[in-house]
């Protein structure tokens, strides 16, 4: 199977495939979307990005591509192995899309042109970049997937294909060329809910490094390793995805888990209020307007992240820890279920 | 309590801006305007040189000069006179061309949209008959049959371009139909005729006028393509595709007489197509 | 889980629905065909005047004495009713034949044959230089979208909007025929000659094309599969090319359908500027000389090209239409 790169499986090649410092995104019309955003991703794991709408997470995760609209001021560095995406020449971050780093995106129905087949889609990077892969190869990937048929299912068009079956394709064109690091943005909010976990399963089965982005924390944070939650362009806890889930340590991820619905646990619980505004400098605590546990001293100053989680009142407050069953685990390739 | 008064319903008030003001806001509007300046400045400056069809055989293919800015013709006669005449001719008969196929338009393709059945078939259908020929050569067939001159010109262009509008009319009459105001009235209980004319003319209108503006620069071509051949305005009245064709005994010797009046028309109908551009943007439906 | 809309869900599937879509259009193509035929025969039948008079007037004879009015009569086959007149034409026209000429009392067909090829290489030329010219300048200002190029292009075809074919061809055959000695002010009819006549017409009918592109080119650009695309690592000139163009050919083709009404009507003024031996400047002499059956019979050619060109645009943007390309 041709290779565009040298590179192998994501478990090999030391150091974090994924390391972001202090990175700071503006985009032209002031809206400062990511305000100090650190933390690296080791080879082989998963770290699911969790947030409301608008905290931040999709501009972060179109940054590690270097998608981001013309005239965004970048802060920072974003490492993607050696190379840093956020003030590299634009041939270099092009180098890295597709085969280096690979994009599942939010709408699979959309992310297909609609008149060129299913397997030239998922060909895609080498194609842009002048290679012919070889015969089959796409059919191969697609049935890795799951895909049943792939060879005569592979020369269809996009529009006969369900939403499901095309963000498998979407997840084959994105690893089909082994890709150091994926970066699935929303990959289950347009899917129907009982595909969804199939499509996480899907991801996590290529064993690539994962980024995962997504507003859903309980459903990323089953399939995650570990779990980073933004709030209004920052991280405010990070941690491993079971250890966050069963006892949070910052008031807003509490909130969070607190507001799915929960099978006889009554009502959920819905945060009041909305998000800081970011086209103006925050004062303090960006989430202290909503923050149940809030005091003076919170809106002084901005907490950082600190033992894993970015509130001043860490020591203080004691979050009641919730009582949810227990999830089918986290899914590694090759790996049993821990 | 009138409509207007009611906040809810303040949306489906439309305001109408100053307009004026707001084609300038544009760049197609300033640029438009800026050629139209220039053309009736160029016209006033015509029009104010007295008769454009005296004739001074001594003073013939005179190039531009102080005395004769746009030079004189075969005839001698005063260049600059006969387009700023000229303009008048062209410029009124696609004006008149306009006016008579927006309104019947308007009529027809209301009808056409409102009442819906036979009537509605009928006019589509012929409609669309209409649109499957040329405009010129549906010109070119009128005035074959009735023959030349200013009035069957006018005539001939109408038809073209009434059965363009009446498409268009019908459209926005359909789509005014199913608008919510339209049936917030019909509810309360408001009479057709009142909700015609209060409510669908005044959008069909409107829409209207700001599609039938962007063909006005096709009628004015189509004027002087048609004069060009003879068989529009007749000579020796001054038209500007008229001047075109008297330009081809002598435009080897005279090229002013040719590229004259060829940049007149041109400046024109980009003035013109450009501020019906302006009006476009400002009316985004 | 089935997939599949518009195509796969019609009974019978794609091929018939293919089939269904093509016989539509053929079928409203014909049905505005026989509607064109009727207009163009009532527009000569119920002119004003007596078609007799005017059949002789067109022939010179100005003062017709009785005798000749009814033998004239006679041959128009003025005594049967309307509808017979109008069906005996149809058929005839339907065999290629048009009547006589008033003037030159020799079958209209004969003289239309002559005339058709060299009008017909002119139009092709018209076609081909306004398809390349709006389609090259749409893909460049879609790709330089609001940079230099972009508003460069945008005056070039406002002006050309603004300028008609025949002045154009007037400003070719001053400055590039007569002072630069390129090509002729007299066309011949074929191919070379059809160059300069050509660009003139192209020129003239581009600009809505042009910007039509350019438009669908940057919805494509600017697209959500545009973005995946680029994700993939395509380049901004391979997204263009490859997957923006071909989605923007159905509503380009549209645009040039109706662009060929245009190009037909200036067809006929860009024959009379270069003196081509075509049907433009056949049917302009007709009207000049009022020899109605020879305008009844161009006309009625004019409109059914223009027909076949819109049954074409809609074939070509069935070809690309993603429901009917997908296989089963």
């Amino acid at each position: 199977m041709s290779r565009a790169n040298g590179q192998a499986n994501g478990q090999a090649g030391p150091g974090p495939v994924l390391r972001l410092t202090d990175l700071h995104i503006t985009y032209r019309t002031g809206v400062h979307a990511v305000r100090g955003v650190t933390f690296s991703l080791a080879p082989g794991k998963c770290l699911g990005l969790v947030g409301e709408s608008g905290c931040g997470k999709s501009t972060l995760a179109l940054a590690v591509l270097g998608l981001l609209p013309p005239k965004t001021t970048v802060g920072g560095s974003i490492l993607v192995g050696e190379t840093d995406v956020a003030c590299a020449p634009r041939r270099a971050v092009r180098a890295l899309r597709g085969t280096v780093v690979g994009f599942v995106a939010q709408d699979p129905m959309r992310s297909f042109d609609p008149l060129m087949c299913v397997a030239s889609s998922v060909e895609e990077a080498w194609r842009a970049k002048r290679i012919r892969p070889e015969p089959g190869t796409a059919a191969r990937v697609l049935e890795r997937l799951g895909i049943t048929d792939p060879q005569r299912r592979g020369r269809q068009l996009p529009h006969q294909w369900s939403g499901g079956m095309l963000q498998r394709a979407a997840i084959a064109a994105a690893s089909a060329h082994h890709p150091r690091l994926i970066v699935a943005d929303e990959p289950t909010t347009a899917i129907d809910a009982d595909r969804a976990e199939s499509i996480l399963a899907a991801i996590r089965a290529t064993g690539t490094t994962v980024l995962l982005v997504s507003h859903d924390l309980n459903l990323i944070g089953r399939y995650s390793d570990d779990v980073a939650i933004m709030y209004a362009g920052k991280i405010v806890e990070h941690g491993p995805a079971r250890r966050v889930l069963a006892r949070p340590r910052h008031p807003y991820t509490a909130a969070l888990l607190a507001a799915a619905p929960r099978p006889g646990h009554g009502l959920p619980a819905a945060l009041p209020g909305d998000p800081p505004r970011l086209d103006r400098p925050i004062q303090g605590c960006s989430f202290a307007p909503r923050c149940g546990f809030a005091v003076s001293r919170c809106t002084e100053a901005e907490p950082e992240l600190h033992d894993d989680a970015a509130c001043c009142r860490l020591a203080e407050i004691e979050l009641t820890p919730l009582a949810r069953p227990a999830g089918p685990g986290v899914r590694r390739a090759g790996g049993a279920s821990t | 309590m009138t409509v207007a008064a009611d906040p809810n319903l303040s949306r489906y008030v439309t305001r109408r801006k100053s307009r004026g003001a707001t084609i300038l806001a544009t760049t197609s509007g300033r640029i438009g305007l800026l050629l139209s300046a220039v053309v009736i400045a160029v016209l006033i400056a015509g029009l104010v040189r007295g008769n454009p069809n005296s004739v001074h055989i001594a003073l013939r293919l005179h190039a531009p000069s102080l005395r004769y800015p746009f030079g004189t013709d075969e005839f001698g006669r005063d260049e600059l006179a006969r387009i700023g005449y000229g303009g008048l001719t062209s410029l009124s008969a696609a004006a008149l061309v306009l006016i008579i196929a927006t309104a019947a338009a308007l009529v027809l393709g209301t009808v056409a949209g409102l009442l819906g059945g036979l009537l509605d078939l009928v006019i589509a259908r012929t409609v669309d008959v209409l649109l499957a020929v040329p405009t010129i050569v549906l010109a070119l067939a009128v005035i074959g049959a009735l023959g030349p001159g200013f009035v069957h010109l006018v005539l001939a262009l109408s038809v073209a371009y009434i059965a363009w509008f009446t498409r268009m009319a019908r459209a926005f009459a359909l789509a005014s139909r199913r608008r919510d105001d339209v049936t917030a009235a019909r509810l309360a209980g408001v009479s057709w005729l009142r909700v015609v004319c209060s409510h669908v003319l005044p959008d069909v209108s409107t829409r209207l006028w700001v599609v039938s503006t962007l063909a006005l620069g096709d009628i004015i071509i189509s004027i002087a393509g048609l004069s060009f051949l003879g068989l529009g305005i007749q000579p020796p009245a001054a038209e500007w595709g008229a001047m075109l064709q008297q330009s081809l005994d002598s435009f080897v010797q005279a090229p002013w007489l040719l590229v004259i009046p060829g940049l007149t028309i041109i400046v024109t109908v980009a003035a013109v197509n450009l501020i019906a551009d302006a009006l476009r943007e400002m009316n985004p439906q | 889980m089935t997939a599949g809309t518009g195509a796969l869900a019609w009974p019978g599937g794609r091929a018939r629905w293919l089939a269904a879509k093509v016989t539509g259009r053929l079928g409203q193509a014909l049905l505005t065909m026989l509607g064109a035929s009727i207009l163009v025969w009532l527009l000569f039948a119920f002119a004003p005047g007596d078609p007799a008079q005017r059949a002789l007037a067109a022939r010179g004879i100005l003062a017709p004495t009785p005798g000749e009015l009814a033998s004239e009569r006679h041959t128009l086959g003025l005594g049967h009713p309307v509808v017979y007149r109008y069906f005996s034409w149809l058929v005839g026209a339907l065999h290629g034949s048009f009547g006589r000429s008033y003037i030159t009392q020799l079958p209209v067909a004969t003289e239309l044959g002559s005339r058709l090829a060299p009008t017909l290489r002119l139009a092709a030329m018209g076609l081909l230089f306004m398809i390349v010219l709006a389609g090259l300048s749409g893909m460049l200002a879609a790709f330089a979208a609001n940079r230099a190029p972009d508003l460069a292009i945008r005056v070039v075809t406002v002006i050309c909007a603004a300028t008609p074919s025949f002045i154009t061809g007037l400003f070719i055959i001053q400055f590039v025929v007569i002072r630069l000695g390129i090509g002729q002010a007299l066309g011949n009819g074929g191919w070379a000659d059809a160059i300069l006549p050509g660009v003139a017409l192209g020129l003239a009918s581009l600009a809505v094309p042009a910007r039509v592109f350019r438009q669908s080119l940057i919805d494509g650009l600017e697209s959500y599969y545009a973005l995946v695309a680029h994700s993939r690592g395509a380049s901004k000139l391979r997204i263009l090319l490859r997957h923006a163009a071909p989605n923007a050919i159905t509503p380009f083709t549209h645009a040039i359908a109706v662009a060929a009404a245009s190009l037909i009507g200036g067809t006929v003024i860009v024959e009379a500027v270069f003196n081509w031996p075509g049907l433009g400047s056949y049917l302009i002499q007709s009207v000049q000389a009022r020899d109605l059956p020879v305008v009844q019979a161009i006309t009625l050619l004019a409109t059914a090209s223009y027909i076949l060109a819109s049954l074409a645009a809609d074939l070509i943007s069935l070809a690309f239409d993603p429901h009917a390309r997908g296989r089963s």
